[in-house]
């Protein structure tokens, strides 16, 4: 009888998770009663450790003895093809082997190049490929590009072309083996940029540049090879060329993110090539460390890491002359996104000019809103933390910048949880450098002044904050969104956002009404601020409705924004009556104390307010400075406002001696007029001790 | 054999100009049935070709020239596929597995990735298909 393979499956690897002096006794434990089944899964066991010295010997022979056959072609020095002799071989690749050779038909002796390919012309696509090559090479007519004077088929039936013989040197070599200052470097990479250039007019581009191709001669000058994979850019070529493309393979290391993901390849792809160039001739090291990489890991890196600045990484002589501009022109062309490189070499070549007479250059560095950007499109796992510090960092430190009051110990008790919330998804390596990078980038952009991107900041955390998952997360993230807001008095943006809370709410915590009422709250306070009583009064009292779902403090915030209200109408009653049982049920803040005792002196009720003021001095004077000089300042109107002048000056002398600040002085100006207030007062006798 | 170096021939040839990112992960996970196809057919050939005395020359369609040096090695493979095909038949998913670890180098969080399976169940996976390719190929040599 056939066993059940999954039972045998499943019995196996469950034996692997147990240690193996333990295994029998499970399986006799488990399948007791399967006989068959057990002495299978135990033949299995057997052959676990052999396998694997199976599997590793079997690997290491492949790595061995595996090999990418290559058609041999037979040491043709010494031949003749053609009217060329042979002289010496130069260079064997994939595709072709060249020799350098010497043309002799009497009149005149020439070195030349012959390029011989290495399959015959056995398929179309080869006589195809060998003809474009031919003719690319021969419409291009540049000093920087190798020419191209001849071509035929040799006796074995093999394609050859004879190009311009050229002693020269990779580019990347010969910099670094002359030490060549930056303005040579720069000169040299003018020269390959030109070249390339003239291509692109001539709607070929390269697709393969990279050092090997990039020759310096013993002029100094450069000479690029082997547009062998060019591709012309005339759309009625694209049927012949799609043939062609698919034979040669891209040096991986140089490949564009476009390449690698299949995209269309374009000028940009020359342009980002370029960029890698330019890159290595600068700092003498390549953009991207791919050695020893994987290919997936090497794709990873190509389309989505950012290299480091050249400036950083150029050898120590080099580094102090690069300056940043420079970096900015080889990141623009290394751009992800080919949009977002040059548009054409032409305007690298401007914007090198640019830097070279000290211009500003076109090119922008990658902004960090933009990077920002990038990110959330590639790794939304990993927004939601993100977006958490960023969003509580980004609105604690306008907060602490603007001074906003009561806001204050809110910001600081935000920007240490934001923090906290960063280190750690840090330690848990969810966010990567880059987004360290931005994090650092954004603060610096915040930290000026206002400016326009302030709100395309914001806008960019309201993105990032939709696409955070948790629900509950994203409303709070919502609510810190509308407060900054909120500080850039945006009140309009403010209320969409309390609106969109309010949906969210409705649709995830539909029994949440305390949390309902903060968001009402909110929007009353924000209304109230617009100006709009009347609708603020509704949002507080909506708030309010239902008195046992919300809770005493967020009802007390309620109550104050309706208090201030009556207030600023000179409804002191009102004011009373709506904050006297606040202010005996809960711990109220000190915004409660003061408007409270404000309407009671109003009321002339002078004995409540003093003992108001007090209370609030003493319960919130130690903990914050603003609760402590305004509650001084009322009590001395009061003092004042009762003619004791001598406690009233008491009190002023205090300020005299008090840390000099912005806070401070408002205070003392306000106090002294308050004491002049209290001298008139006291002179003109109306006033009427307690 | 660079196994690198032959999933990115593969790559190439079936990226240039068609695969979209998206597509990615799929063709990852056809990647190891191409090159193991590769490998067995250019195994198979060249046993054949030694077989019937022939100066074999190898030239697949389009892909790129593989020489297996070891003639034992060409044998072992094609027993080894053999063994694979008889598994695949009990399991196929272990025959994906086999197909990304072994053919196409893959590292195990790798294939877990492309085969949208945990780590840890690769690993068990693997070790199964180890065990039970090993003890075919044994009985079948």
């Amino acid at each position: 009888m056939e066993l059940d393979w999954t039972l045998v499956a499943e019995a196996f690897e469950a034996c692997l998770q147990v240690p193996s002096s333990e295994r029998l006794a499970y399986l006799q434990n488990h399948y007791g009663d399967q006989p068959m089944l057990i002495e299978e899964v135990k033949s299995l066991l057997n052959e676990h450790d052999e396998a694997d010295e199976y599997f590793e010997s079997i690997e290491q022979k492949m790595q061995e003895k595996v090999r990418f056959k290559e058609i041999e072609i037979p040491n043709q020095v010494g031949k003749q093809i053609d009217k060329y002799h042979l002289v010496e071989e130069i260079g064997r690749g994939g595709m072709a082997v060249v020799y350098k050779a010497a043309r002799k038909d009497g009149t005149f002796d020439q070195e030349v190049a012959i390029k011989i390919l290495k399959r015959g012309i056995d398929t179309d696509e080869v006589l195809l490929r060998f003809q474009y090559e031919r003719q690319i090479l021969a419409n291009l007519q540049h000093p920087q590009i190798a020419q191209i004077m001849d071509g035929g088929v040799t006796e074995e039936g093999l394609p050859y072309f004879a190009m311009e013989y050229i002693e020269a040197q990779r580019i990347t070599d010969w910099v670094k083996q002359k030490k060549a200052p930056l303005k040579e470097r720069i000169n040299l990479f003018k020269q390959v940029v030109n070249a390339i250039n003239y291509a692109h007019q001539n709607l070929v581009v390269h697709r393969d540049l990279k050092p090997s191709n990039v020759l310096v001669n013993t002029q100094g000058n450069v000479k690029l090879l082997d547009f062998g994979i060019a591709k012309l850019l005339d759309k009625s070529d694209q049927e012949v060329l799609k043939t062609q493309t698919h034979v040669k393979l891209l040096t991986p290391n140089y490949a564009s993110p476009e390449q690698i993901s299949g995209q269309n390849i374009t000028v940009a792809s020359d342009i980002y090539q370029l960029g890698l160039l330019f890159y290595e001739l600068l700092t003498e090291e390549k953009a991207f460390d791919l050695n020893q990489k994987s290919l997936s890991e090497k794709e990873r890196i190509i389309l989505e890491q950012s290299p480091s600045l050249p400036s950083k990484k150029a050898p120590a002589y080099l580094q102090k002359n690069i300056k940043k501009d420079l970096d900015t022109i080889v990141l623009t062309c290394l751009q992800k996104d080919p949009k977002r490189r040059y548009s054409s070499a032409d305007q690298l070549l401007a914007d090198i000019e640019r830097y070279e007479q000290q211009r500003p250059i076109m090119a922008k560095p990658a902004t960090w809103h933009y990077q920002l950007g990038k990110f959330l499109v590639r790794n939304r796992t990993v927004v939601s933390i993100v977006a958490l510090a960023f969003a509580v960092l980004v609105s604690a430190t306008l907060y602490y910048i603007k001074n906003i009051n009561d806001a204050r110990l809110r910001a600081e008790e935000q920007y240490q949880r934001a923090e906290a919330e960063y280190e750690r998804a840090v330690e848990h390596e969810e966010v990567s450098q880059g987004v360290v990078n931005i994090f650092t980038e954004s603060m610096s952009a915040i930290g000026g002044s206002e400016n326009e991107d302030h709100s395309r900041m914001l806008s960019v955390v309201t993105s990032i904050i939709e696409t955070v998952e948790n629900e509950d997360r994203k409303i709070t993230y919502f609510e810190l969104l509308a407060l900054k807001y909120i500080t850039h008095e945006n009140y309009e943006k403010a209320l969409e956002i309390f609106n969109r809370q309010l949906e969210l709410l409705e649709e995830h915590f539909p029994e949440d009404t305390n949390r309902k009422a903060v968001v009402q709250i909110d929007i009353g306070k924000t209304l109230l601020r617009m100006d709009q009583k009347d609708s603020a009064q509704y949002w507080l009292y909506a708030a309010l409705e239902n008195k046992s779902a919300v809770n005493l403090s967020n009802r007390a915030e309620a109550y104050e924004a309706l208090a201030s209200m009556y207030f600023e109408e000179q409804n002191y009653t009102q004011v009373i009556a709506l904050l006297d049982p606040v202010v005996a049920k809960s711990p109220a803040v000190a915004s409660v104390y003061l408007l409270l005792g404000r309407a009671y002196q109003k009321q002339q009720d002078y004995l409540k307010a003093e003992a108001l003021f007090k209370e609030m001095i003493e319960r919130f004077g130690k903990g914050s400075e603003m609760a402590l000089i305004k509650g001084n300042l009322y009590l001395m109107s009061t003092y004042a406002l009762t003619g004791q002048v001598q406690k009233a000056e008491a009190l002023l002398e205090a300020y005299k001696n008090y840390e000099r600040n912005s806070l401070a002085d408002i205070a003392a100006r306000m106090a002294y007029r308050v004491s002049n207030l209290s001298k008139a007062l006291q002179n003109s006798s109306m006033v009427r001790l307690p | 054999m660079n196994t690198t170096a032959l999933v990115h021939e593969v790559y190439i040839k079936l990226a240039d100009g068609k695969l979209q990112a998206q597509n990615k992960k799929h063709f990852l996970a056809i990647i190891g049935r191409a090159i193991r196809q590769i490998l067995i057919n250019y195994a198979k050939k060249q046993q054949a070709a030694k077989r019937g005395g022939n100066n074999f020359a190898v030239d697949i369609d389009d892909f790129p020239e593989i020489l297996i040096e070891d003639p034992k090695l060409a044998e072992e493979l094609v027993t080894l596929n053999h063994a694979l095909e008889k598994l695949e038949r009990k399991d196929h998913k272990l025959g994906k597995i086999v197909e990304c670890r072994f053919f196409a180098g893959m590292t195990l969080e790798e294939t877990a990735d492309v085969l949208d399976l945990s780590v840890a169940t690769i690993k068990r996976h693997w070790n199964l298909a180890k065990a039970w390719l090993h003890r075919e190929v044994k009985l079948e040599s």
